[in-house]
């Protein structure tokens, strides 16, 4: 064979072949070329779990987001959902806004939603159990996470339905362009409409949620303009809800499919859907790509990315890199070398094993990355309660898909259909 | 007002060193240091209290 077998064309990126299935070019990536500069897409995009593990916590030389003379470059969601503080890069402001919420995410304020978190897991999986067999990602997958957000935010609960629908159009406006971006906005403004009033009664009359903390949060006695409340909100409701829905999916898809095997593990003991969860965000998690820019010059493998270049950096392919996780393209809920547990923003653990790189790492690690888990494992816990001896539908499925990977790559089933005993 | 981790509960998640620089940094064994300065304003008075409100294994604690 030529060497040139081993060189990519970066069209390739955008095919079928790579949407369905990511996980040979990655490879090819890792190997041959761990920075590989695209020329099509005007990238550089960084691959080995090492370099990606780097550049996350790497703040001086990669930031979110680039800096123009007036101001920060459009990270690409305030058209969407309003100022949010996925435009701010490495600043304080960002820092700012992000301690706003994280007490309730990621600190103490978590353990006070649990049983509430319990509550409305029970209440959607009696409504879908009655039939026998339940269409997961439809009728359970996305009614739940925004359930539980929009709680936690104080929004009543009569209205849930409503932002079920918001929240689905915010996220194709952000991923896709036409008629789903149209959608977005529409959806976007009708929510603007309706938070309105609720805004303007948390300001006369504090309540103890969080919307209550965003109308009231100040830094050096100012606090934030209405606009940047609700398009926190959006962020919220829109980040909330998405992403945890597809990871219980992902989650559901290996152990049918991929799993069956260990599934009989985890269906005697629940405790190890923790560990699917896991292996889940390290094997194929629902997000593999990150965007950064550089802030000077990178030097990496012999070469130099220039300054204020976009850098991908594939946490889907560093997830699989042989040179930290033995037998990588195994999904395996028992393996040694990945840390099971909770998520560390850090990457430190006192095990010494590896985290995976599925939330990110650093100063934008998720933020609801301590939430996602709690719902995820709560979720599928409690199905296996009511649902007894799940099995799949159909003994074939079309696999875990991606509509458009470069848009972040979610990647997550179309639909899941499960049968069980009632 | 006086900071201080418990090394013991710390599970490293980080959250101190990434949410309040001025305050947290890794220590050479990878577990958070509290930095040495003097904690005089009410901001970083308010600060050093959501420091121990987002630790997630409670290791953080404000005296005085």
């Amino acid at each position: 064979m030529s060497g040139l077998t081993h060189e990519i064309d970066p069209r390739e990126f955008d095919s079928p072949e790579f949407q369905s299935n990511p996980f040979p070019l990655y490879q090819r990536l890792r190997d041959h070329h761990p920075l590989f500069r695209d020329r099509f897409h005007n990238r550089w995009i960084i691959s080995r779990y090492e370099d990606v593990n780097a550049a996350f916590q790497n703040n001086e030389s990669f930031d979110r987001a680039m800096y123009q003379p007036d101001g920060p470059y459009v990270f690409g969601s305030s058209h969407v959902f309003g100022p949010n503080i996925l435009e701010y890069g490495n600043s304080d402001r960002h820092r700012w806004l992000r301690n706003v919420v994280a007490g309730q995410f990621v600190g103490q304020g978590l353990v006070s939603f649990i049983p509430f978190v319990e509550q409305i897991a029970g209440e959607l999986v009696e409504r879908c159990s009655g039939e026998g067999e339940v269409e997961l990602v439809q009728q359970f997958s996305n009614q739940f996470p925004i359930r539980v957000i929009s709680n936690i935010l104080g929004l009543p609960r009569a209205d849930e339905e409503k932002f079920v629908v918001w929240y689905q159009a915010l996220i194709a406006g952000l991923g896709f362009g036409g008629e789903h971006l149209a959608r977005g906005i529409a959806a976007r403004n009708e929510m603007w409409q309706y938070l309105e009033p609720l805004v303007a009664d948390r300001l006369a009359h504090t309540k103890d949620d969080l919307l209550s903390k965003l109308c009231l949060a100040e830094l050096d006695g100012v606090r934030m303009n209405m606009d940047e409340v609700k398009g926190f909100i959006a962020l919220l409701l829109a980040a909330g809800g998405d992403t945890t829905d597809k990871a219980i999916a992902n989650m559901w898809y290996h152990m049918l499919y991929t799993r069956p095997d260990q599934f009989e593990d985890v269906k005697k003991d629940p405790e190890l859907w923790d560990n699917v969860f896991s292996e889940m965000m390290r094997f194929d998690p629902v997000v593999h790509v990150q965007s950064r820019f550089t802030t000077r010059e990178v030097e990496m493998h012999g070469r130099v990315i220039p300054e204020r270049a976009q850098v991908i950096l594939s946490l889907g392919a560093g997830n699989r890199d042989e040179r930290v996780f033995k037998n990588p393209d195994v999904f395996d809920i028992h393996r040694e070398d990945l840390h099971m547990g909770r998520e560390n923003r850090s990457a430190r653990y006192k095990s010494d094993k590896q985290g995976h790189l599925g939330f990110g790492v650093g100063q934008h690690f998720c933020m609801g990355y301590a939430m996602a888990r709690q719902e995820a494992v709560i979720a599928c816990t409690r199905m296996m309660e009511v649902m007894k001896n799940p099995r799949p539908k159909f003994a074939t499925h079309e696999g875990i898909t991606s509509p458009n990977i470069d848009s972040g790559g979610f990647r997550s089933p179309r639909e899941l259909w499960i049968q069980f005993d009632k | 007002m006086k900071v201080v981790i418990d090394k013991e509960r710390c599970m490293m998640s980080g959250e101190c060193c990434y949410n309040h620089p001025w305050l947290f940094a890794f220590g050479d064994d990878d577990f958070p240091v509290v930095q040495s300065v003097e904690i005089t304003s009410e901001q970083q008075r308010k600060e050093a209290r959501q420091s121990v409100q987002v630790c997630p294994s409670g290791a953080i604690s404000v005296i005085g």
